[in-house]
């Protein structure tokens, strides 16, 4: 009980260890490293483009949109496939009929 | 209330409408790619930015960098700004933004760490940033924040902001709603749910360091 009391009594302290804190300063010469930053401009197009891929969301995207691709173009060459097999078999029907029926 | 603590109320207000006139004007100047006001709202913001992101990221060369981040968005996104809500609304927002950025990529990295040491690559565990302490904060206090900000850092992403925004940078809820995109009532309720979760993980803590 006494060490349960002892606890809360030292997460109270932890919880208001926060009050009455001052706000932290920006470094000195912020200004100038800004401007320098800027001027430096490290982050070309490039960078900014590969940020941009970098984003899990629009990798994700992608990567769902090529395999959307890849699904859709197997798919449609299975179809492919099986109409040309179809066709196959109807032409050699075709041409065993043709040749194994009599000479009129 | 007495007089003279309506004439304060007052003259404070008076103050915060100069304030945020002088910003719509200097807004207006930057609009119109005047560097001198731009060199102004740095001055005049960069601790506003650089307090927020520390509080955030926990690691002063980080904040300093998504300060600097942050007034390049500025500069460069400044026709965006409409001026529907206060100038310093909409740099906390980008200022929250970035610093999630961060946080989310040093999560990812750290995920990757954890990977390369199962691989027996390393067995350190170097993405670990060390105690972090607030150059804010009272020096007999100093030990429990660094506690204290331990266990924020483990907080869901919208408690921790909700928190470190009313706690560290000390904004009203109102103000803290416009910045998450938030109502009061749901900003009121991550800090309340911030608040029990720092209890329980310090209850742990105290539990295991007694």
């Amino acid at each position: 009980m006494q060490q349960h009391e002892d606890i809360q009594r030292q997460i109270d302290l932890t919880m208001g260890s926060l009050d009455g804190m001052s706000k932290a300063e920006a470094p000195a010469f912020f200004y100038t490293r800004l401007m320098a930053r800027m001027e430096s401009g490290t982050d070309s197009i490039w960078t900014r483009s590969l940020a941009f891929l970098a984003r899990p969301a629009v990798a994700l995207s992608i990567l769902f949109v090529f395999l959307l691709i890849n699904g859709y173009l197997i798919m449609t060459n299975l179809n492919q496939q099986e109409e040309n097999i179809q066709q196959d078999y109807v032409a050699q029907q075709i041409s065993y009929f043709d040749t194994n029926s009599p000479n009129p | 209330m007495s007089i003279l603590e309506a004439e304060r109320l007052m003259t404070e207000h008076e103050e915060k409408l100069i304030t945020r006139a002088d910003e719509s004007y200097l807004v207006e100047r930057l609009k119109k790619g005047d560097e001198s006001a731009f060199k102004l709202i740095v001055e005049t913001r960069k601790d506003l930015v650089f307090n927020t992101a520390l509080g955030l990221l926990q690691n002063a060369e980080d904040a300093e960098d998504i300060t600097q981040e942050v007034f390049i968005k500025v500069y460069e996104s400044v026709h965006q700004f409409k001026g529907e809500s206060a100038f310093s609304t909409w740099l906390y927002k980008i200022a929250v933004t970035k610093s999630l950025e961060l946080i989310r990529s040093r999560k990812r990295k750290k995920r990757f760490a954890f990977i390369t040491g199962i691989l027996g690559e390393n067995n350190e565990l170097r993405h670990d940033p060390p105690e972090f302490q607030h150059p804010g904060v009272q020096l007999d206090n100093r030990e429990r924040a660094a506690t204290l900000f331990n266990s924020i850092s483990k907080l869901p992403e919208n408690q921790r902001v909700a928190f470190t925004l009313h706690k560290v940078e000390g904004i009203p809820y109102q103000e803290i709603s416009e910045i998450m995109q938030l109502s009061i009532s749901a900003v009121e309720s991550l800090i309340h749910r911030a608040k029990n979760n720092l209890r329980k993980d310090l209850e742990i803590y105290y539990q295991k360091n007694r």
